[in-house]
């Protein structure tokens, strides 16, 4: 089923979405979590997760393509009404998990680095408002802020490597390939899961104007972060030695600290505010997912199921840390099981059921 | 409403023995004149009209001399050498008529068949100087306030019968003539259609300028944003006529209203086109980071002093924190204090005739400011800040536009008191947002997204002229090309002179 | 409508009344901009804390204070009992450390600086030859802000100078790098003046050996990546070069002999001339090719006696073993630690004078 095309988007703009569905709060951290085993070869996990995930991409442009609406469809298309739409909610509430995940890492990094006694529900108050503000502005007005938030902060935050870059030690990277295979497999599954949501495409998709002519950016888009994710991920083990990168919770904000101007020092506390807006531009999109599905799933306005998905979220927020750590493995393995391993499967599936049908026609 | 139904009901019950109501009706008011021309019977003709509204040295010159011969209407009509005359019966007609200062002319005083000779007096002030919108350079001539006029200027530069007039009446008191200009075969009939349906849907009893009509019609009328550009100017008119967009001229208004328009609109200045195109690109730059310094530098002075020292280098640290040591309010009470007080030595300097303001600038300005400081009330960094802003405010082209800005920043202060950094991209986040959902008639009003390849043309930069050729395409225009030739110039094409 | 814009009013007005975050309102807090530790009796820990008093239309002048406790932030806490205002730290630049405290280890006062994510990573630290609180006491410095002039003093000699490049971040760097040792800068209260006079090298986080400010050159230039600096060589026939770094670069290469690590250390200096004054007090010519030979001579030999020095007490500033480590995949940090005392070096040094001035 494809949207209505005043609400569909250029195909171009894919790559903004890809880009701004990838890049969150993992990036700032993930340094640390893929250099446990593989040390400083993970940089190469990183690209190899960037591979992986590009596989990723043209099989749900198969899947989508094929039934040529998103993943309730296709649910629908194959296991009928009821399985199909309790299936499609489990993806919905991954979505929705995601989407809180990054919530709580963001005021995690503001009470740390900002304002220690912050109290979690005002920002999630204020992330959560302008989320739905921009949500309720419908599709195009989402895709305006990926747009937006890879012009303004993002461009800017590359930009900001330079600083870093002038006191490296590029013989840390040395030697290359020191690690066993296993330690690699290890760096790869992390890097997967710091780069992964490119998933939100499943929803998305029938909001494309011309998705043929869209695939070719979607797959420029994750060529794009894993660019960025592999360079972030060399400044970093270049700065940091690498016992004292295992000792450090945000690596790149820690590597923002040399950053200064003759009139303004500790670009860190810029960065974490300019985060801001990618952080709730990914947040929007998620969420958007999340409660599209749920508007379809159960045939509610989507004004509601937003609103409940926001309060919830709000709620949430407001869990300790050991909910935090439980989250975070939760929404790891379902990201391995559902995206990498289910998808796929539902490919082949669906594969044969259309050919079955063929043949009995 | 009221005047027209008991008008319809009188209308049908008159006769031709009882007085004309509508003689009736308009003999009320003092200075409305219904008399006989001459003291003989032999040219009996009655004429009827509001001496504050005709012009007697045209009724005593053109008029009067042919009302003594004896003759028919229909003869007076080819003779009288008015160029606006009508022969009717219709009440209505004849009424709105001599409101607009019209003579009517009656074979009898009870006749029915009436002539109408427009010879209102129309006095308006000369076509003059642009004085909102002024540029050193180019074309200075401004709008006045009467719709003819203001229509005849833009003929004037676009002499093609495909510049299109449609003329209305809005108001239920004021019956404002407003027109809808557009090229035909350029602007998207979509939008004309859209503008002509939004104007004859307005139900209000006065209209007084074209701002009445323009947030009228607004598509979003919650927003700070001005979504269609309010101009005086002659040329910025007719530019924006060829590219596809439509013109709204209300009589008694300066000002034309455009539409539509995106957010960098605003940035532009006519001035921009009389210079080589590398400097209007500085200078839309300078507009554009204006802008930003405008809304952006008090509220961070407010967070960085507030809540974010270290963000502060060491060179600056005494020049900051020694010049407010002894300022005994919050940042955020100081900072308020200074905007405040300077939006009000502006909006006093807009409110006072024109010789008073000016003074009171400098006395405000100056005098206020530095006494502040002396007396310790205020940092005298902060009023570096505040005036920089304050300046940079005005440099918008659009003077809506930079009126929005004046008033954006007072909410960036607020939030950057409760979030510090925070708030300040909180403010950008959701002004963003604000500008993605907005639309002026339907098509995106911030520029930026999506990208459309003539907002390289002429939009953000300004590319030479032999590089802008397309219409910009948001507006959906029906002509793609602004120019058709290749753009060459003379001059060896691919090599060096020799 | 009405009801949003009431509640958005409400909100408002609700809002502007109240801070919920606290304020570091600039002019009502003692920003600390330098710290000192010093050993004091009975393992107790003598802190120094240095900031401005800003006052209107006039210079700041320099709070020194100072207390006894057992870590740093105690020492910040008994001192707040004193200032008028509450004490923060996110303007530190400057950490100082007194040599007896730095004998015993540093690591506990690193790991504060550290994980207070309010202070950056390009504090400057040094270690005081004497005490760190006397220093920072300077009647000299009471009307000038001390902890700036020491930042900066530091700070110009790593860019023009031949101090090598230090901060919080190398420090950590080095001291987290495996196979390699950090080094500060050695800095004495000298008469009125404060002088920088060495570079302590660490074991760990522990103080061992210092090189004095002869030998800066050749450390610089081995460690850091470009340097640029200036120094004297009086060579076997009393003739007076002084050369002036204009581009260097230091190449580790490891091989392996026998099974144990032999490192080439080549040093590539592009300098021009300074000074130069032969013995015989005449003018005459400077020949280049002699004199660069001569002087490659002079670094070789003092640049092997610093090893040497090292070697002895076992740092390892240079960084050998990570340099080891990256050459050789097999490498075992214990092994390491073992051999490297009797680990041989060679040095290579490869001067260019590229130019002697407008005289030749």
């Amino acid at each position: 089923m494809q949207a209505n095309i005043r609400h569909q988007v250029s195909p171009y703009l894919v790559f903004f979405i890809i880009y701004n569905s990838q890049v969150g709060v993992g990036i700032l951290s993930f340094q640390r979590t893929i250099a446990e085993k593989a040390g400083y070869d993970a940089w190469i996990g990183v690209l190899a997760a960037g591979c992986l995930v590009q596989a990723f991409i043209w099989v749900m442009y198969k899947l989508l393509g094929k039934i040529n609406g998103d993943i309730i469809d296709v649910h629908t298309a194959i296991f009928g009404n009821v399985l199909g739409k309790s299936l499609s909610l489990i993806i919905m509430i991954y979505y929705w998990l995601a989407s809180v995940s990054v919530l709580i890492g963001f005021i995690e990094i503001v009470q740390v680095w900002m304002f220690p006694t912050m109290p979690s529900w005002i920002l999630s108050t204020i992330i959560l408002l302008s989320v739905y503000y921009c949500v309720s502005g419908g599709f195009r007005a989402i895709v305006g802020m990926s747009f937006l938030s890879f012009i303004f902060p993002q461009i800017l935050l590359i930009g900001l490597f330079i600083f870093p870059l002038k006191i490296a030690h590029f013989s840390n990277l040395l030697p290359i390939m020191n690690h066993s295979f296993m330690d690699m497999v290890d760096s790869i599954k992390s890097s997967v899961y710091s780069i992964a949501g490119t998933e939100a495409l499943l929803m998305y998709y029938p909001f494309i104007r011309d998705p043929k002519a869209s695939k070719k950016f979607a797959h420029l888009g994750v060529l794009f972060t894993t660019i960025l994710y592999t360079i972030s991920a060399i400044v970093s083990f270049t700065f940091f030695s690498e016992k004292q990168l295992k000792t450090t919770i945000w690596p790149e904000l820690s590597l923002t600290k040399t950053v200064t101007l003759s009139f303004l020092e500790r670009f860190e506390y810029l960065y974490i505010s300019m985060y801001l807006i990618i952080i709730s531009s990914l947040i929007t999109l998620f969420l958007w997912c999340s409660s599209r599905g749920l508007k379809i799933i159960f045939n509610k306005k989507q004004k509601y199921t937003l609103l409940l998905l926001c309060l919830l979220s709000v709620i949430l927020c407001h869990l300790n840390g050991s909910f935090k750590d439980m989250l975070n493995n939760i929404i790891i393995q379902m990201n391995l099981w559902v995206f990498y391993c289910y998808i796929p499967v539902l490919l082949l599936v669906l594969t044969f059921v259309k050919r079955g049908k063929q043949n009995d026609e | 409403m009221n005047l027209k139904n008991s008008d319809k009901d009188k209308g049908e019950g008159s006769n031709k023995i009882n007085n004309p109501n509508w003689l009736e009706r308009l003999s009320k008011s003092n200075d409305f004149i219904h008399e006989h021309t001459s003291l003989k019977d032999e040219a009996p003709f009655w004429i009827s009209y509001y001496r504050t509204l005709i012009s007697s040295d045209i009724l005593h010159k053109d008029v009067l001399p042919y009302l003594h011969e004896h003759l028919s209407l229909e003869e007076l009509k080819s003779s009288i050498p008015v160029q606006e005359i009508i022969f009717t019966k219709d009440e209505d007609k004849i009424i709105q008529n001599i409101l607009n200062g019209s003579l009517a002319i009656q074979k009898y005083q009870y006749d029915e068949d009436c002539l109408l000779i427009n010879i209102a007096n129309s006095k308006f002030r000369d076509v003059g100087m642009a004085t909102m919108e002024s540029s050193a350079l180019g074309p200075q001539l401004g709008f006045i306030e009467e719709l003819d006029t203001n229509i005849n200027l833009v003929r004037k530069r676009l002499p093609v019968p495909e510049l299109y007039v449609k003329e209305m009446k809005v108001g239920e008191l004021s019956k404002t003539k407003v027109a809808v200009l557009y090229m035909n075969g350029i602007a998207d009939p979509e939008n004309v259609n859209t503008v002509i349906q939004r104007i004859t849907d307005i139900q209000y009893d006065q209209i007084q300028d074209s701002s009445y009509i323009a947030s009228m019609i607004e598509d979003n009328s919650n927003s700070l944003f001005p979504q269609s550009i309010s101009t005086e100017r002659v040329d910025r008119v007719a530019a924006g006529l060829t590219e596809g967009k439509i013109i709204i001229v209300v009589d008694g208004s300066p000002n034309l209203v455009i539409l539509p328009v995106t957010l960098m609109e605003s940035f532009i200045a006519m001035e921009d086109y009389s210079y080589s195109w590398i400097l209007s690109n500085f200078f839309r730059l300078l507009r554009l980071a204006a802008m930003f310094i405008s809304t952006m530098l008090s509220p961070m002075y407010v967070a960085i002093m507030t809540y974010h020292y270290e963000l502060i280098p060491a060179r600056l640290l005494e020049t900051l924190v020694g010049s407010r040591a002894a300022v005994p309010f919050a940042p955020f009470l100081e900072t308020l204090f200074l905007e405040l007080m300077i939006e009000m030595v502006k909006e006093a300097g807009i409110r006072l005739p024109l010789k008073i303001g000016q003074s009171l600038g400098v006395v405000g300005g100056i005098v206020i400011g530095q006494a502040v400081v002396e007396a310790g009330l205020t940092s005298n960094v902060l009023l570096i800040l505040v005036g920089l802003g304050s300046l940079a405010s005005y440099t918008s082209p659009v003077y809506k536009f930079s009126n929005t800005i004046r008033f954006i920043k007072f909410p960036v202060i607020f939030l950057a008191q409760w979030f510090g950094l925070l708030g300040v991209f909180l403010a950008f986040l959701l002004t963003e947002i604000h500008l993605l959902r907005l639309t002026s008639l339907g098509r995106p009003y911030l520029s930026q997204y999506p990208i459309r390849n003539t907002s390289f043309q002429d939009l953000w930069v300004r590319l030479p002229f032999s590089m802008q050729k397309e219409n910009p395409t948001t507006l959906r225009p029906q002509k793609k090309w602004k120019s058709t030739g290749k753009g060459k110039k003379m001059g060896p094409a691919n090599d060096f002179y020799e | 409508m009405m009801n949003r814009s009431a509640f958005c009013l409400f909100l408002i007005l609700l809002l502007s009344g109240c801070n919920f975050l606290p304020t570091n309102i600039v002019n009502e807090i003692d920003m600390s901009q330098g710290v000192g530790y010093d050993l004091s009796k009975k393992s107790n820990i003598k802190g120094t804390i240095v900031f401005p008093i800003f006052k209107k239309d006039k210079t700041s002048t320099t709070e020194v204070r100072a207390a006894i406790g057992k870590s740093s932030k105690e020492i910040r806490t008994i001192l707040n009992n004193e200032t008028r205002y509450p004490l923060v730290s996110g303007q530190l630049r400057v950490a100082l450390y007194g040599k007896n405290l730095a004998k015993k280890g540093i690591n506990d006062f690193v790991d504060t600086i550290n994980r207070d994510p309010s202070i950056g990573s390009l504090v400057q630290m040094a270690i005081v030859d004497g005490d760190a609180n006397q220093l920072y006491k300077m009647k000299k410095f009471k009307n000038d802000n001390v902890s700036v002039h020491i930042q900066e003093l530091l700070e110009q000699n790593m860019k023009m100078g031949i101090l090598p490049q230090t901060n919080l971040q190398s420090f950590l760097f080095q001291f987290f790098q495996i196979g390699q040792d950090p080094y500060l800068p050695l800095i004495k209260k000298e008469a009125d003046n404060i002088r920088i006079t060495g570079v302590a090298i660490f074991k760990d986080d522990r103080y061992v050996t210092s090189i004095p400010m002869k030998d800066f050159f050749i450390f610089k230039a081995l460690v850091d990546k470009n340097s640029i600096g200036l120094r004297q060589f009086i060579l076997a026939n009393h003739d007076k070069v002084v050369l002036e770094t204009l581009k260097s670069n230091a190449k580790y290469k490891v091989k392996i002999a026998n099974g144990r690590p032999e490192f080439t250390i080549t040093l590539k200096l592009k300098t021009r001339l300074q000074e130069f004054a032969p013995s015989e007090k005449k003018r005459q010519a400077f020949d280049k090719k002699k004199y660069q030979k001569q002087v490659e001579q002079e670094i070789e030999k003092s640049a092997l006696s610093m090893v040497s020095q090292f070697q002895k007490h076992s740092v390892d500033p240079f960084g050998l073993g990570a340099k080891f480590k990256e050459q050789f995949r097999g490498f075992n940090e214990k092994q390491w630690n073992e051999g490297y005392p009797s680990v041989k070096v060679y040095v290579h040094a490869d001067v260019e004078i590229l130019q002697t001035g407008s005289i030749d």
